[in-house]
């Protein structure tokens, strides 16, 4: 399955947006993304706790909720709009 | 009701978000301007790159809009929106955001302007990222 995977803001200092692969896995919860994200970019870790997630732009609150192929999941610093 | 949400990369048009939303039912229009002041804490502002998650920015104003209109008692009287939020590199003095609410009633106009505006900064994916003097030095 692919993923594609969005950072915005000062979260682009840790990485570019990318298309996440997966070899023989069709469906993976958002913990699951997150700790692969962590492994991939470790500077998250720490910083985890204040940020938001969105899958195809809707904002998640748990952190078991399903991800399929091509879905886009974003990661959403605190916003400062206005 | 009429409705219009943009987030627009040059110079924003205050005057066009007012004509927007202009109309013979509606007896008040409340027109917000948020705009990029010299100092903030006390700190001298160079200038504030916004930058947004564009599908999903428009999607919440969406969801915020029906929210504060959900507050509303009279929301048939509710008869204009238009949001247009800045993105790029914004000058002291450059519009950030505009709200425009026509109502029939004023009452309606000021409390949906402000609530929109208190929610677009609680949950909308647009980002600032001020550069200031002390910083450029």
């Amino acid at each position: 399955m692919k993923i594609n995977i969005l950072f915005f803001s000062n979260l682009k200092q840790y990485s570019k947006n990318f298309t996440l692969c997966l070899e023989n896995t069709n469906e993976l919860t958002l913990l699951e993304l997150q700790n692969i994200l962590v492994q991939k970019i470790p500077e998250l870790k720490n910083i985890l706790n204040n940020i938001a997630f969105a899958i195809n732009q809707e904002y998640v609150a748990n952190s078991n909720v399903k991800i399929v192929d091509h879905d886009e999941v974003a990661l959403i610093p605190p916003v400062s709009g206005g | 009701m009429k409705l219009e949400i943009k987030i627009i990369e040059k110079q924003l048009d205050v005057k066009y978000a007012g004509d927007f939303v202009k109309n013979i039912s509606s007896g008040a229009i409340v027109l917000f301007e948020g705009v990029v002041r010299e100092y903030n804490n006390g700190v001298k502002i160079k200038n504030i790159e916004y930058s947004a998650y564009e599908l999903m920015a428009i999607k919440e104003i969406k969801k915020i809009i029906n929210i504060a209109l959900k507050k509303i008692i009279n929301v048939e009287q509710v008869h204009a929106i238009c949001i247009h939020h800045r993105i790029g590199k914004l000058q002291i003095g450059d519009t950030a955001v505009v709200i425009a609410v026509a109502t029939e009633h004023r009452k309606e106009a000021f409390e949906l302007a402000s609530n929109i505006m208190d929610l677009i900064k609680k949950t909308v994916p647009i980002w600032k990222q001020e550069s200031s003097e002390e910083s450029a030095h």
